[in-house]
């Protein structure tokens, strides 16, 4: 991606894109959407905060609605919004249930923040940004309808629009005119476990993605691409938009020189190559033998736990170019990312055979960890002795989400065997009329992966 | 597939011989159920070889067509089985008023039709195929058949969308329903053979593999047949067609006729068998919650009965956006419900989330029911027990994730803390309920990470957003209602029939849901 500057930094284009989208929305009709598409860590939430507060500031009556899709998001959205603008007037809106803690937490700190659970409270109208989850905004839609009286807006936001479902859409779409959609392509895709074979092949089948739906009536939508990553360390970035955004794709915002993982003494531990590999240079391929085995591998989570006990060690020094004095790593900087639930649950486990707290680090599943960043990732490979290939574990936005949560380093342990079992499985899903292909093909971007992955086996 | 499951087929593997994978039978079986089993010609989307159907084991009605190619023959035969299969469900039609919860009345159904099939291959083949082929005839100058005709395609395609219902039990496929109360020791792909399944369930005089491998070579229930079984019926079949064309009765009636005893002897034995499977079924208690599930049936079959009041109910061609994203969120709600249904009615299904890790298992060690804390959207301190466990097994629930008490599924609390060898769950709703049990050291309890969601759904759009529908023809779409189909020529719903419909899941949070009269 060339850039019309030769020193590009963070703030030069969020500041471009935010006059690039308030541009846009300006110029925008009802029944109209401005898209951005963001690689992983390139700045979305940055983006989505920073027009927020320039249509706050360019109409003081404002009433700007953000959808984001979980509770999690919207918590992490109006910290963010009162980090770097605290004057501007917020409300959380949540569910029956209240508030999080994390949220009781930052009103203590910002006394201006409202929480509410109810759309219509005055103090809720006395502020200019509302943020809530999709579902909250369907109960509010809902309970304006059965009174008679929509209160449409003319302006929303959502955030994380590729992890949305259709249906989620169908619910608030009708309460706003135009739309800012910001999200990332590459990431997993809602899902249903309802078999929904009766809608394959419709725009609007609920199920699809609610961005696919919207660019299937509306194919003139043409996305702004946020160009490079800040998460990402250049080393990762290559292979990540190969594989994954092959059409659009990105680089690292940061060159070579302004990251590093500086391990402390090592030498004579088995783990040691691969930590000192992955330190050097981005990537470690820890392969184990080949071997059909169950999904709780114990082998392979042992493996892993010994990788983040020696880690954590030997320790080391992260520098970057938020911080270029250096700090130490933190058990939290550290994540374990696996494909299934009980996969967690084994390298829980053999992280308190090793006397680790697996409190002390996250360990979770590629869906969960969507939009998280960490400086050290270690991924379970999700065909790791496995004898079928199904759409579950070949699913390109899976891999992605696993191997773009990286600031420093990623250290994927697998088996061996993984290549041939991506030649020999047969794809047996069936195949729909009018259902558009998915795309990056997952089969494809997971060859893609593997193949990099072996330049780096320890 | 979990851990039992796996312990189940192998232990069934080892007995050649099926073992129970639940302690009770968790779908409702009316007192007299249509069975149905059909032979279409293969190749074909919905041109019936044969049709045997009935309520009485050992009085089935068989209609044949012995050319289904030939649009005559095929109705002759589809004409038949569809006034008996209207006849079955006319009497289910019946309105019966009832008091409204907060005053008035309303209309409901006072019964509803069970049809049950062979296998999940037929319920197909039966409602997405043969219903649908049937519910547009004589609309827009298509080849008309009779009035039964027409309300047997309507039928059918109310029992072939409510199929998708998790738990439903007014379309059951045997090798389906059994194969959730059987662990057999052979796959999934091979369970859906009935004649199969009931080897393993009954077992057999011989060696079961043996019989296994000649039901796997001579017998299939349908809807398509064996390939052997079909080359031995064409010869026959083009003996009707050269009667035909040649005018000659005769030569036609000795086909049929040969036709005719061939079908009858194939699905003498699918019949038989798809009534043994409900035998098999029925000599199993039912779970506590059955009735429920059929309760819903009922009511949501009267809002087809009630749109039967005024005429033959239509169908739309596809869903449209409103009524598609409607069925998945009340498909996806109704899958949530049955499985903690199913969970806390069976114990067997609660012990495979229990080995699933789905479950936090143990002692109590201690309890602090005076605990007291602010919970979100709260001013006030609230009584919040603590629960102290010393696990007996492992588990996958984490920190934060919702649960409930086994022994009362109102008791809901947070797993506070989990490690290997303890776990804390903060008791966080119907603390009231909660005291009176006793909870003392020593006694194993059992909370499971099910959370279904119990409170009112929201309201579905009442139009099609922006976001649906193309930016081109918002005038349009703003004239035609959605999905009345007028554009594209295709017979359906009018827009007065679309408000008809009653959208189960969408009602508003107070009101009952049900037919206003």
């Amino acid at each position: 991606m060339s850039h019309p500057t030769p020193k590009v930094d963070f703030q030069w284009v969020n500041t471009d894109y935010t006059n690039r989208v308030v541009a846009d929305l300006g110029a925008l009709d009802k029944g109209g959407a401005v898209l951005v598409e963001a690689p992983p860590g390139a700045g979305k939430s940055s983006l989505t905060v920073s027009v927020s507060k320039a249509l706050a500031d360019a109409d003081s009556k404002l009433r700007l609605p953000i959808v984001t899709q979980t509770n999690e998001q919207a918590d992490d959205l109006v910290a963010s919004l009162l980090k770097r603008h605290p004057d501007l007037p917020v409300t959380r809106l949540v569910g029956g249930a209240g508030g999080s803690n994390a949220m009781r937490t930052l009103a203590a700190a910002n006394p201006d923040l409202v929480i509410s659970s109810k759309h219509d409270d005055p103090a809720v109208k006395g502020t200019q940004v509302v943020v809530a989850t999709a579902r909250k905004w369907e109960f509010v839609r809902s309970g304006q309808q059965q009174s008679g009286l929509i209160q449409g807006y003319d302006l929303a936001l959502i955030d994380e629009a590729y992890q949305m479902r259709s249906d989620a859409l169908l619910g608030i779409a009708t309460m706003f005119d135009r739309l800012m959609c910001v999200g990332d392509p590459g990431q997993l895709d809602p899902f249903t476990t309802i078999d929904d074979a009766l809608w394959k092949g419709l725009e609007y089948a609920p199920s699809r993605t609610a961005m696919g739906t919207l660019s299937a009536f509306h194919p003139d939508l043409t996305p702004h691409q946020l160009p490079l990553s800040w998460r990402l360390p250049p080393s990762a970035a290559g292979i990540v938009s190969r594989a994954f955004y092959p059409y659009t794709g990105f680089s690292a915002g940061t060159d070579a020189t302004q990251r590093s993982l500086a391990l402390g003494a090592g030498g004579g531990a088995p783990e040691d190559d691969a930590l000192d590999r992955a330190a050097a240079e981005g990537w470690a391929y820890v392969e184990l033998p080949e071997k059909l085995s169950v999904r709780t591998d114990a082998e392979v989570a042992t493996q892993l736990a010994r990788l983040v006990r020696r880690l954590l060690d030997r320790g080391a020094d992260v520098v970057d170019e938020l911080d270029a004095t250096g700090r130490k790593l933190e058990a939290k900087d550290v994540a374990v990312v696996v494909a299934h639930n009980d996969q967690v649950h084994a390298v829980r486990f053999a992280l308190s055979q090793l006397s680790l707290d697996p409190d002390s680090l996250v360990v979770s599943t590629a869906n969960k960890v969507q939009g998280r960043e960490y400086e050290v990732v270690l991924v379970w490979h999700p065909l790791a002795g496995r004898r079928d290939a199904t759409a579950f574990h070949l699913e390109a936005g899976r891999m992605c989400v696993m191997l773009s949560r990286h600031r420093q380093a990623c250290i994927v342990v697998g088996r061996a065997g993984a290549d041939r079992l991506l030649a020999e499985f047969p794809d047996s899903d069936p195949i729909f009329l009018d259902e558009p292909e998915k795309f990056p093909d997952g089969w494809e971007a997971n060859s893609l992966v593997l193949d990099h992955l072996a330049g780096f086996k320890v | 597939m979990s851990l039992i499951d796996l312990l189940l087929t192998a232990e069934a593997a080892r007995a050649h011989r099926a073992v129970r994978r639940t302690a009770y039978r968790h779908v409702h079986l009316a007192d007299r159920p249509l069975i149905v089993v059909a032979y279409n010609l293969s190749g074909e989307a919905a041109a019936p070889l044969g049709i045997m159907y009935g309520t009485d084991p050992a009085a089935p009605k068989l209609v044949v067509a012995a050319e289904p190619r030939n649009r005559e023959c095929r109705f002759d035969a589809i004409n038949k089985f569809a006034e008996d299969l209207d006849a079955y469900v006319r009497p289910f039609l019946t309105l019966k008023t009832e008091p409204k919860r907060g005053g008035g009345f309303r209309q409901v159904a006072s019964g509803a039709p069970q049809v049950i099939v062979p296998n999940r291959a037929t319920r197909s083949y039966l409602g997405s195929r043969l219903g649908r082929s049937l519910r547009y005839l004589g609309l827009a100058g298509t080849h008309d058949v009779p009035e039964a005709t027409k309300w047997a395609g309507s039928h059918l395609s109310w029992l072939a969308e409510h199929a998708n219902l998790p738990g439903q039990a007014n379309f059951l496929a045997m090798t389906e329903t059994l194969s959730e109360h059987f662990a057999t020791g052979q796959s999934a792909l091979e369970d859906e053979s009935l004649a199969a399944l009931l080897a393993w369930i009954d077992g057999v005089a011989g060696d079961l593999l043996a019989e296994l491998e000649r039901v796997e070579l001579e017998e299939a229930f349908g809807p398509v047949p064996n390939p052997k079984w079909e080359a031995k019926l064409e010869p026959h079949v083009k003996r009707w067609g050269d009667g035909l064309r040649t005018d000659d009765a005769a030569k036609m009636a000795a086909a049929e006729a040969a036709v005719r005893t061939a079908v009858d002897a194939a699905l003498t034995d699918a019949y038989a068998a798809t009534h043994r499977a409900v035998d098999i079924l029925r000599a199993i208690d039912p779970a506590a919650t059955v009735p429920d599930r059929w309760a819903n049936d009922v009511y949501e079959w009267g809002a087809h009965a009630k749109r039967a009041k005024t005429g033959i109910p239509m169908f739309a061609r596809r869903h449209d956006a409103l009524r598609a994203a409607a069925m998945l969120q009340r498909w996806s709600a109704a899958a949530d419900e049955l499985e903690t249904a199913r969970a806390f009615d069976d114990p067997m299904i609660m012990a495979r989330l229990d080995a699933e890790g789905r479950c936090v298992t143990g002692a109590i060690t201690s309890v602090d029911a005076q605990n007291k804390e602010v919970k979100p959207g709260n001013q006030r301190a609230t009584r919040v027990p603590l629960v102290e466990l010393s696990l007996t097994g492992a588990t996958r629930l984490l920190a934060g994730e919702v649960v409930r008490w086994v022994g009362d599924k109102k008791i809901r609390g947070v797993v506070r803390s989990v490690d290997d060898g303890s776990a804390v769950v903060a008791v966080t709703d119907q603390v009231k309920a909660f005291d009176t049990y006793a909870w003392s050291p020593g006694v194993e309890v059992m909370f499971v990470g099910l959370d279904p969601w119990e409170g009112p759904n929201p309201w579905g759009p009442d139009e099609i957003p922006w976001t649906h529908k193309e930016a081109t023809t918002t005038e349009l779409a703003g004239e035609a209602e959605p999905g009345d189909g007028a554009t594209d020529g295709s017979p359906d719903m009018t827009p007065a029939e679309l408000a008809e419909v009653v959208v189960v899941g969408t009602v508003a949070p107070d009101a009952e849901p049900g037919v206003v009269v």
